[in-house]
């Protein structure tokens, strides 16, 4: 493989793909996910009619149901969102479920405290200290890579996975609610929670700061001279070096933003319907944000669409293993296969390129 | 219209079109003889959970019109509300039956949501909501009861000497602490008040690997009995049982399949005949059940032991009479563990 096609193949994979190339990875997402749905549904199912049905049309088919998909997706585009401001400035950062959970957590603990002082203004700062505590939680890598220039991927993860582990530990002993049967923090008060804009779903106005997030860092990215040093320096450290930009800076502050950005995701997962911090509740969220930002090309302005893709596949599978007999994991299993599929592609045109 | 806005002008529009069209929709309503069997975890090989789903089926088979969905959530507490929310939010049914401790409160921030929807849970207390009906099992008795077990099997097996048993769970809950745990502790001490009680956590309720570590350690230190509550991890216990010769107590049915040997005694609980009997006074149009929580007891059936196994039937005959004496007085409410609220 020449050192072309290998550029190239690396930054169709983590850069932004251009517009084209986005929409043709949202339609071959959704393309695929609807096939491998059907075709879970055809061979899952006794009852492929009614699997299919809820599959695909439960998740739209009331104002609740689809409103409560929003929400689904909104966290998990703010994480998504986290994923793309590291892959574009070069960092592998694999750490973003820790940092969930640390955001989840970490709100989940304050939220009580803040309304006590605060009343309802509590739940912004709320997300705050979520955020804080996912920053922290990248601070070893952003600190490593700045200092002594560590492989993010490694230490990302590997302070992720403790972090995980540390934060099952609280939940299930010196923080957990020792009133409850679930393995959780206690119940952070009504008034703290996220106002719910259209009940009875689940939406809050998560999903409407997850869409401003997006719109903000595509005018990042697209209209700024600190994007565009952002963007340059992932693709060539020494050539942004030289053309004068900040790389000191683009060393670590993008792995922290992810951070933060990761927390306040998880401070949202606990201020939303949950209503606190439950043992295992980011539930793969840091993978399925890595499979969101590569569907939508690293591209913010597509990340809405990828988001709700994903929180469709969710929603759907879980609908139809309650109105059909779909097995519940069936929808994790196909967003496995969706994320390899469209993962796959720039691997395949390269295989191409070679023959 | 720059080209980064362009996609959350499309988002918006498709958001408006989808919103419209699925508002359009009149909103359903279910079916009142429509009910819903949420299982917390899987239901093949989950005694609890079978029996559950075997009294829901016999109330809707002898109810005209009715009809049953299973609802199979998994084992992972996080994702229950939402498989709830979802089970809710479907419109289909109008009677959700459950069996968890820990369903009260989930349904509980349901039910404001859904004000025409009903739960029935079993194995759960909560009192004074009036879209839900708890019924918990007096579990207090059913400790004593595997506690005596496990006392007597222990004095017969160690002789003179420390007795100790050890009860191995997968994490702490208000149930554990304050039914159970007690319960069991008591049974040790009506055979001999110098029983020690040993208490282990094992952190989850699936790792068999740990409570068999966990068990062994115990057994080599000197335990005769170990009464597991920890789901399938339990089954790790008995493992270690049959690995030292050792002997488990088991609690709510379906113990003496997992080793005919090892298994020595195991409690039992009327979960099929009681979720059938509180689904048919639903299903018949009963309202006054909702915003009650009942405990039911030893005295009514609910709580019992099953003795149709060989390694209860190969214990000495003494032991045995001994153990049915204390199962008989419970019944007649000696010692009496009887509560109203929990």
């Amino acid at each position: 493989m020449s050192i072309a096609t290998r550029c190239r193949f690396r930054f169709d994979t983590i850069h932004d793909a251009g517009g084209t190339k986005t929409a043709m990875k949202l339609s071959a997402a959704l393309a695929s996910a609807a096939a491998l749905a059907a075709l879970a549904a055809a061979f899952l199912s006794s009852e492929p009619a009614s699997a299919l049905r809820a599959f695909f049309l439960a998740p739209f088919r009331t104002r609740t149901a689809f409103l409560s998909t929003l929400e689904l997706a909104a966290p998990l585009a703010v994480c998504a969102l986290g994923v793309i401001v590291t892959f574009r400035a070069g960092h592998y950062s694999l750490g973003g479920e820790g940092q969930a959970y640390a955001g989840a957590f970490a709100a989940a603990l304050a939220a009580p405290i803040l309304y006590e002082s605060l009343g309802p203004a509590s739940a912004p700062l709320a997300i705050l200290v979520g955020a804080l505590a996912g920053a922290i939680v990248s601070a070893p890598s952003a600190i490593g890579k700045r200092l002594a220039g560590a492989d993010v991927l490694l230490t990302s993860i590997l302070v992720s996975q403790g972090v995980i582990f540390a934060v099952d530990w609280a939940i299930g002993g010196p923080f957990r609610d020792q009133s409850s049967n679930l393995v959780a923090m206690r119940a952070i008060p009504r008034g703290a929670l996220l106002p719910r804009l259209a009940p009875p779903s689940t939406l809050t106005a998560a999903s409407i700061v997850a869409l401003a997030a997006c719109l903000i860092a595509a005018f990042y990215f697209e209209r700024t001279r600190s994007g565009t040093a952002h963007d340059l320096y992932g693709r060539n450290q020494r050539f942004a070096e030289l053309q004068g930009f900040d790389v000191a800076r683009l060393s670590w502050a993008p792995i922290v933003a992810a951070g933060v950005l990761h927390g306040a995701a998880g401070a949202m997962m606990a201020l939303g319907a949950r209503g606190t911090a439950i043992r295992g509740m980011s539930g793969g969220i840091g993978w399925s944000a890595i499979g969101a930002a590569l569907v939508a090309g690293s591209r913010p302005q597509a990340l809405p669409f990828a988001a709700l893709l994903f929180a469709w596949l969710d929603s759907g599978s879980r609908q139809a293993a309650i109105l059909s007999d779909l097995p519940p994991d069936a929808g994790q299993a196909i967003k496995a296969i969706v994320i390899l599929a469209v993962s796959a592609r720039p691997a395949i045109a390269a295989l191409r390129r070679r023959r | 219209m720059h080209r980064y806005v362009r996609p959350f002008a499309a988002i918006a529009c498709a958001a408006g079109l989808m919103l419209g069209a699925s508002c359009a929709k009149p909103t359903k309503v279910a079916d009142p003889l429509s009910v819903a069997v949420f299982v917390p975890g899987i239901a093949s090989g989950s005694p609890i959970y079978e029996m559950l789903v075997t009294g829901a089926t016999r109330a809707v088979d002898e109810t005209p019109g009715a009809r049953l969905k299973v609802i199979e959530a998994g084992y992972d507490q996080s994702t229950w509300l939402d498989s709830l929310r979802d089970a809710a939010a479907s419109g289909e049914f109008s009677v959700i039956v459950s069996s968890n401790p820990s369903l009260p409160e989930l349904c509980a921030k349901l039910a404001p949501d859904y004000p025409g929807l009903r739960f029935i849970l079993a194995d759960a207390y909560l009192a004074g909501n009036p879209a839900i009906h708890t019924v918990l099992y007096n579990q207090k008795e059913q400790g004593y009861i595997v506690g005596v077990l496990a006392g007597l099997v222990s004095k017969d097996r160690a002789g003179p000497g420390a007795l100790r048993a050890a009860l191995i769970a997968a994490q702490r809950y208000p149930t554990l602490d304050r039914l159970i745990r007690p319960g069991f502790e008591a049974g040790l001490k009506a055979v001999d008040p110098a029983f020690e009680l040993e208490f282990r956590e094992i952190g989850n309720w699936y790792d068999s690997a740990k409570a068999a570590e966990l068990a062994g350690s115990l057994y080599g230190s000197g335990v005769e009995v170990i009464l597991p509550i920890a789901g399938s991890a339990g089954q790790g216990v008995v493992a270690a049982a049959r690995e030292r010769g050792k002997a488990a107590v088991w609690f709510d049915g379906g113990g003496y399949a997992l080793d005919p040997v090892a298994v020595v005694g195991c409690a039992t609980i009327a979960q099929d005949r009681l979720v059938y009997e509180r689904l048919k006074l639903a299903l018949s149009g009963d309202e006054s059940i909702y915003g009650r929580a009942d405990v039911v007891s030893a005295k009514g059936g609910y709580v019992g032991f099953d003795r149709d196994a060989d390694a209860f039937r190969a214990l000495p005959e003494a032991l045995r009479a001994a153990f049915d004496e204390a199962v008989r007085a419970l019944a007649e409410g000696r010692p009496d563990f009887s509560f109203d609220t929990f």
